[in-house]
């Protein structure tokens, strides 16, 4: 069931973000399991770069990976946000410069509208248009936006995207695509180590022996990865699109101005060069995907899983439909025909 | 003999823990209304506060528009004045008529495209806009959550509680406040 009030939002990414982090655990721990069982049948003598000690004084990987998994998961929470931030390459918003003054003000407005503190404020340095929410809480937020967003835009637009991202910390979307994010990038991590040790283990060992440890290590980095990559894919995606949906719904209820979403999606999607600060583990987190790939423009149970972002024509339509009722309501209030705008006959009423 | 305690027990105390459950909430929803409406007075101090500097920095360039500025200092007086008092309607009014004046000044300096392209009149202007809108989204926060609250102490059950608690609806902002926060719409380009 997707989510469809911000209560329901928050707890289903609370209960996302706990699966997430034991699932993925749970494969470290079972592979290093794996990887001990199939070291320790070449032999009490094995030693291997001097990485995996000697049978008799062996400290059992598996532990190690259960004890590094909790600590990362515990030091993603905190510090998490920062890094992707700093990943991203960015900056403080500037007070002294009026088009990063609008930024802040209009931030704080928005601040006010949802009843939430004030987020902290950055900078991306790239021409493209885009923006992202991190943090774990919302006292504990952070809005990002692009160069580029900000020279593109009007005010209007960009309250109604800072808006989204505000909609996506109350919804406490920012928890779940943080792990995502952290899970993503230490899964890079953990390949990278292996296969430079597989690496060594080739150069170092030259026997047959060696050799045969160096391919159980990269299988094993490759099986993690794949594992570890599908997990947090299908968590994270799974809802991705009814996430940008709903925080689509949160701009306008704050904003009360869909018009202004519709107008600043069309400019951020018409931008079609790739916003180069973002990478595969922070794709996600962007409101529209950085990498514009097609398969977010499609329908279906199968782009459903593989996609992050929904079909940009289906977000427009949905907030035009509110805004057309905002206009509705309107003509209806000044006496005009709620569909044609045209004056009504006062007695025919 | 222990099964009656029990039953005693029960009796007694899970409509105890529900009474205490929601009336907590409802304290909760309260405080989230005077908080709002707390918010509302902030924003209105800091556009109190905003406006002489702007008065002054526009005051040569505007001579010719003597009466629209004369009019959003009469009103910023008025409402500053007012800002303490019980007196809740005639504050709304000064406020309102202030907002008014303010969107009209808005407006008319768009006519003077060499007052925009001062470094710290554009920075005004913004911090205006800004504060006009402040004061929007806090009415509208605060109307949200009256909302609710005034839902809550309508619906079964926590209309009892209410009611013991001798608990008030909170008044809401007419559709007119709305009307008043379109006006000093400015184009930033």
């Amino acid at each position: 069931m997707p989510p469809v009030n911000f209560l329901e939002a928050q707890a289903s990414n609370r209960w996302r973000t706990f699966f997430l982090i034991f699932l993925l655990t749970a494969i470290l721990v079972a592979l290093c399991l794996l990887l001990e069982i199939s070291l320790a049948e070449r032999g009490p003598s094995y030693r291997f770069g001097g990485v995996v000690p000697a049978q008799g004084e062996k400290i059992p990987i598996a532990l190690w990976a259960f004890g590094f998994s909790c600590l990362y998961a515990l030091v993603s929470y905190f510090i998490g946000g920062r890094t992707i931030l700093f990943a991203a390459g960015a900056r403080h918003a500037d007070p002294t410069s009026l088009k990063e003054k609008t930024f802040i003000n209009v931030a704080e407005e928005v601040a006010i509208a949802a009843g939430l503190p004030v987020p902290s404020l950055w900078i991306l340095p790239d021409n493209d248009l885009n923006a992202f929410a991190t943090g774990r809480d919302p006292a504990h937020a952070a809005i990002a936006v692009t160069e580029g967003l900000l020279d593109k835009l009007s005010r209007d637009e960009l309250q109604a995207v800072v808006a989204h991202e505000m909609g996506h910390i109350r919804n406490r979307d920012i928890l779940l695509m943080l792990y995502v994010a952290c899970m993503l990038g230490a899964m890079a991590l953990i390949v990278e180590l292996l296969l430079r040790l597989s690496r060594r283990g080739m150069v170092r060992g030259g026997g047959k022996r060696d050799g045969g440890g160096a391919i159980i290590f990269l299988l094993a980095g490759l099986i993690g990865w794949i594992l570890g990559r599908l997990v947090a894919q299908f968590v994270a995606m799974a809802v991705s699109r009814e996430r940008e949906y709903l925080a689509d719904a949160t701009s306008a209820e704050l904003t009360r101005n869909p018009q202004s979403l519709v107008d600043a999606l069309r400019k951020i999607h018409a931008s079609i060069q790739p916003t180069v600060v973002a990478h595969q583990a922070t794709a996600p987190l962007f409101i529209d995907d950085p990498r514009g790939r097609a398969v977010n423009e499609r329908e279906g149970k199968l782009a459903d899983l593989l996609s992050t972002h929904p079909p940009m024509e289906l977000r427009l339509r949905r907030l035009e439909q509110m805004a057309f009722a905002n206009t509705k309501r309107d003509r209806a209030a000044q006496g005009l025909h709620p569909l044609t705008g045209e004056a009504m006959d006062p007695f025919t009423k | 003999m222990l099964s009656g305690w029990v039953l005693v027990a029960v009796v007694i105390g899970v409509p105890l823990l529900l009474f205490i459950i929601l009336y907590n909430s409802l304290v909760a929803a309260k405080n989230q209304c005077s908080n709002g409406w707390a918010q509302i007075d902030v924003q209105l101090k800091r556009r109190a506060d905003l406006i002489p500097n702007l008065v002054e920095a526009v005051k040569g360039a505007m001579s010719h528009e003597r009466e629209t500025l004369e009019n959003v200092v009469k009103w910023r007086n008025q409402a500053a004045g007012l800002q303490n008092s019980p007196d809740l309607a005639a504050r709304v009014q000064a406020e309102s008529a202030l907002s008014g004046a303010l969107g009209r000044l808005l407006v008319v300096m768009e006519n003077y495209p060499q007052l925009r392209a001062t470094e710290n009149i554009g920075r005004l202007q913004e911090e205006l806009t800004s504060t006009e809108n402040r004061i929007g989204f806090a009415r509208q926060h605060y109307n949200d959550v009256s909302t609710k609250f005034n839902t809550k102490i309508e619906q079964i059950p926590t209309n009892f509680i209410a009611g013991i608690a001798s608990m008030k609806p909170f008044p809401l902002f007419e559709v007119t406040e709305a009307a008043d926060r379109a006006v000093p719409k400015v184009s930033l380009k």
